[in-house]
C-alpha cells in the first residue's frame, strides 16, 4: 500500500469558509487536555469503590469508563477522540488470559519434572527441574506474551476512533508477520542484556517503527522515517549523564577501600559514600528524563500521517520537574493524589503535540473497520497517555 | 420542536458538516446540512455521552455521527437504560454524599476481605489440600532453603535420638491423618531457631538444640506443631496470594505504598498464628506435666542471642514476648487443668 493511498489532496476537502485567516489551515495546532483532577477524582473514586465491592469483576468498566474520560478530554482541533469497547468482552478476555496463564505455569512444571524423571537419577533431579522449568516457562511465556501484545495493540487501535474513523494496527491477514516481528522484537530485547545496553538505541528505533508503521488513521497508514543512527546519535549524547551516574559513588568506594580499615575514617566515608549514592540516582533520574524528551521530540519528527507532521516540545528540565513533584505528592498523600497525578501528567504531554497543517485533518479516508477479539486487551496495561493516537510507552 | 446544532462525521471520511437535528413530532430525528438531508427513528439512534464534561454523540445505525453541540436532545433519551445508569454512575460521582459512600464502601469491603474473607478463604482451601500433596510442597521448600540459608547439622546421633523421642510426644493421634517429620539443619543466618513448613516438615537449627534444655525443646516443637495442626504455612500462602490479587483491584500505580500494606498485613496475620500457636506450646506442656516457663525462658533466651528490638509491633511479624507471654498464660488459665 502506498503512503497517501487513503488520503484526499488538502486543497479539495477542506473548504472551511469560516476561517478568515488565509494561512490558518497551514499553522499547527496542539493537541489540547480538559480533564480536571476534580472529574477524574470523582471517576476514579466512584470506580475503586464498586471494583473493590464487587471482588474485581466490575474491573472492566472502569477502566473503559476511565480511559473514555481520558480519550474524550483528549481534543484536537475541537473534535475528542473516542474509545469504544464493550467491557462485557474485556471480562471474558480478563478471564480466558488470567486462567490461560496460571495454567503454563503449572504445566511447564509438570513437564519439567516429568522429564526430568525419567532421565536422571535422584539426586541431581531437583536442580534440571527447577532449570527446566524456567526455560519451558520462559519460552511458553515469549511466544504467547508476543501473541497477546500484537493483539493488544491491534484491539486498542481499532476501538480508537477520532472524527468517527477508526485508527488500526497491521490487518488479520498481517497478524502472523506482526507476531514473528515482535517475537524478534522481545528477543532482541532480551538481547540488550548480555550486550550490556549497546544494542539498546537499536532495540529502542525497532520498538518504536514496529508501533507507528503498522499504524493507520482511516485507510492512511502512519510511517517512519527515523533511522538506527539518529537514535543512537540520541543515546550517545545522553551518554556522559549515564557515566556520571555510574561514576557518582565511584571515588567513595575507592577511597573506603585504600582507608576503610581505619576506624577514623569510616564514618566520614560511609557518609560520603551515601552522598555519592544519592548523586547517582539524581543524575539517573536526569538522564533518563532527558532520554525520554529527545527521543520523544526526535519519534514525533519522523512520523508522518498523510500530510500531516508531528511535533514534541517536551523539555528533559520540565519532564524532570513533573516526576520528581509527582513521587513526592504521591508519597505525602499516601497515593490518594494520584488522580491530580493522572491529570497534569496527561495534560503536560498531550499539550505539547502539536499537528500541522491544521487544515489537512478533514482529508481523511475511512479503511475496513475490523473486528478484533478483546481477549489479548488488559493483558497490558500500555501507557494510556496519548489518548490512543500513539502509545507513547516505548 | 427539540433541535441540536452539531457536526455530522459520516464514518467514510474524516470531514465534519455542521447539521441541525431535529426532533419530529412523529418519534423521528431528521437531520439537515450543507448537502445532507435524513430521517431516522429515534428508537434506533444510540445516544452516547463520553464521562465528564464532553460533547455528546449520537450514533446513526448506518455508522453515522453526530456530536452535539448543545444539550437540547437529550431529553429525548431519558427513560433508555443506559442513560439511567449513567445517571446513578454520575449522581454517585457529583454528589458529595455519594463520593463519602462510595469512600465508605470502599474501606469497608476492603476491610471485610482483609480481615474476613480472605482468613475464610485460606481455611478453605487448606482444608481441601490433602496432606500428601502439602508434605510435597514442604519437601519442596525445604529443598530449595537447603541450597540457601540450610547446611547439614553437625550433631551427635544420640542428641537426634533424643529429639525423635520428643516429636513422639507431639505427634497428632490416629483419628487425624497428619504427622511430623523434624529436619536438624545448621544456619549460621538464622541462628537459634525453628521452622515450620507445610505438610509438617519441621526444621530445628543446632543453635537452638545447643542453647534449649529437653523442656525447653519440647516446647518450641509444641509451638511449631501448632503451626502445622492449623496449617499456618499453607494458610499463609493462600492469603498472600489473596492480598497479591486485592493489590491488583488498585491497579498499577503505587507499587511501593501496596508493598508496604501487603507488608503490614501479612505481618498482622503473621502475628496471629505465632499466639495460635503459642497455645498450643503451653497446652502440650501442661498435658505431659512441665512448666509452662520452660516456653516463656526459650523465648527470653532467643531474644536474648538476637537482641531485643525497639521497632512497634505493626512491623514485626511476631508479637513481643511480654504480649506472648501475657496471652499463653491467659490461655492457660482457659484450659482445663
Amino acid at each position: 500500500m502506498a503512503p497517501d493511498d487513503g488520503h484526499l489532496a488538502g486543497e479539495g476537502a477542506s473548504s472551511d469558509e469560516q476561517i478568515d485567516d488565509p494561512w490558518e489551515d497551514l499553522k499547527s495546532t496542539p493537541l489540547s487536555f480538559s480533564g480536571t483532577t476534580g472529574e477524574f477524582f470523582q471517576i476514579w473514586l466512584a470506580n475503586l469503590a464498586l471494583v473493590v465491592a464487587t471482588c474485581g469483576f466490575y474491573a472492566p468498566w472502569a477502566r473503559v469508563r476511565s480511559r473514555q474520560y481520558f480519550f474524550a478530554q483528549t481534543r484536537l482541533g475541537g473534535t475528542g477522540f473516542e474509545y469504544r469497547v464493550n467491557p462485557r468482552a474485556l471480562l471474558l478476555g480478563w478471564f480466558v488470559i488470567g486462567i490461560g496463564l496460571s495454567l503454563i505455569g503449572t504445566f511447564s512444571d509438570l513437564l519439567a519434572s516429568a522429564i526430568a524423571s525419567a532421565f536422571l537419577p535422584m539426586g541431581r533431579r531437583q536442580w534440571l527441574v527447577i532449570l527446566l522449568s524456567l526455560t519451558l516457562g520462559l519460552l511458553l511465556q515469549w511466544l504467547i506474551v508476543s501473541w497477546l501484545l500484537v493483539q493488544s495493540l491491534r484491539y486498542n487501535a481499532s476501538r480508537t476512533l477520532f472524527r468517527n474513523l477508526h485508527f488500526g494496527f497491521g490487518s488479520r491477514q498481517e497478524q502472523r508477520s506482526l507476531w514473528r516481528e515482535m517475537l524478534r522484537l522481545l528477543a532482541l530485547a532480551v538481547l540488550t542484556l548480555p550486550s550490556l545496553g549497546l544494542l539498546w538505541p537499536y532495540f529502542a528505533w525497532r520498538w518504536r517503527r514496529f508501533q507507528i508503521r503498522h499504524r493507520r488513521f482511516g485507510a492512511t497508514p502512519f510511517t517512519f522515517t527515523a533511522t538506527p543512527a539518529d537514535f543512537l546519535r540520541l543515546h550517545l549524547r545522553a551518554l556522559p549523564l549515564l557515566v556520571l551516574a555510574l561514576g557518582a559513588p565511584a571515588p567513595a568506594i575507592g577511597l573506603l577501600a585504600a582507608y576503610g580499615d581505619q576506624q577514623a575514617w569510616r564514618a566520614p566515608l560511609v557518609l560520603l559514600l551515601l552522598l555519592g549514592i544519592a548523586m547517582a540516582f539524581l543524575f539517573g533520574v536526569v538522564w533518563s528524563c532527558w532520554l525520554e524528551a529527545a527521543a520523544a521530540k526526535l519519534t514525533w519528527r519522523s512520523i508522518r500521517l498523510g500530510d500531516l507532521h508531528f511535533h514534541c516540545t517536551w523539555t528533559a528540565a520540565e519532564l524532570l520537574a513533573l516526576r520528581l513533584t509527582n513521587t513526592a505528592v504521591l508519597l505525602l498523600s499516601f497515593g490518594l493524589a494520584w488522580p491530580w497525578v493522572r491529570i497534569r501528567t496527561s495534560r503536560y504531554r498531550l499539550e505539547r503535540i502539536l499537528i500541522s497543517p491544521a487544515g489537512a485533518l478533514e482529508g481523511f479516508l475511512g479503511g475496513e473497520a475490523e473486528k478484533v477479539s478483546a481477549l489479548a486487551e488488559g493483558a497490558f496495561s500500555l501507557e494510556d497517555s496519548l489518548a490512543g493516537v500513539i502509545d507513547i510507552s516505548f | 420542536m427539540l433541535h441540536s446544532s452539531g457536526t455530522y462525521y459520516d464514518g467514510k471520511t474524516s470531514r465534519g458538516v455542521p447539521v441541525q437535528v431535529m426532533a419530529q413530532g412523529d418519534g423521528r430525528v431528521a437531520l439537515r446540512g450543507e448537502g445532507l438531508e435524513r430521517e431516522e427513528a429515534l428508537a434506533d439512534l444510540r445516544l452516547e455521552q463520553p464521562p465528564g464534561h464532553a460533547q455528546p454523540r449520537l450514533h446513526w445505525p448506518d455508522g453515522g455521527m453526530v456530536e452535539l453541540a448543545d444539550p437540547q436532545l437529550l431529553p429525548l433519551f431519558a427513560n433508555r437504560p443506559a442513560t439511567q445508569i449513567r445517571g446513578a454512575l454520575e449522581w454517585t460521582e457529583r454528589h458529595p454524599a455519594g463520593l463519602v459512600a462510595a469512600l465508605l464502601l470502599s474501606v469497608a469491603s476492603l476491610t471485610g476481605l482483609v480481615v474476613v474473607g480472605l482468613p475464610l478463604l485460606a481455611a478453605g482451601v487448606s482444608a481441601a489440600v490433602p496432606h500428601h500433596l502439602e508434605r510435597k510442597l514442604g519437601k519442596t521448600a525445604l529443598a530449595e532453603l537447603d541450597q540457601t540459608l540450610l547446611q547439614p547439622s553437625q550433631l551427635p546421633p544420640a542428641t537426634r535420638q533424643r529429639l525423635q523421642g520428643l516429636l513422639e510426644k507431639i505427634q497428632p493421634l490416629p483419628p487425624s491423618r497428619r504427622s511430623l517429620e523434624l529436619h536438624l539443619r545448621r544456619s549460621s543466618l538464622l541462628g537459634a531457631n525453628a521452622l515450620c513448613l507445610p505438610g509438617g516438615v519441621l526444621v530445628v537449627t543446632d543453635g537452638l538444640v545447643r542453647l534449649a534444655s529437653e523442656d525447653e525443646l519440647l516446647a518450641v516443637l509444641a509451638h511449631e506443631a501448632g503451626h502445622d495442626h492449623h496449617r499456618h504455612p499453607l494458610q499463609m500462602l493462600v492469603r498472600g496470594q489473596g492480598l497479591a490479587l486485592v493489590a491488583g483491584l488498585f491497579g498499577d500505580g503505587g507499587k511501593a505504598l501496596k508493598g508496604l500494606g501487603k507488608t503490614l498485613v501479612r505481618n498482622a496475620y503473621s502475628r496471629r498464628f505465632e499466639l495460635e500457636a503459642d497455645r498450643e506450646a503451653v497446652a502440650t506442656l501442661r498435658r505431659w506435666n512441665r512448666p509452662p516457663e520452660a516456653f516463656f525462658s526459650i523465648l527470653d533466651k532467643m531474644e536474648g542471642k538476637r537482641g531485643a528490638t525497639k521497632l512497634p509491633s505493626i512491623l514485626l511479624t511476631h508479637p513481643s514476648n511480654q504480649e506472648r507471654e501475657a496471652r499463653a498464660r491467659a490461655g492457660l488459665r482457659s484450659l482445663p487443668p
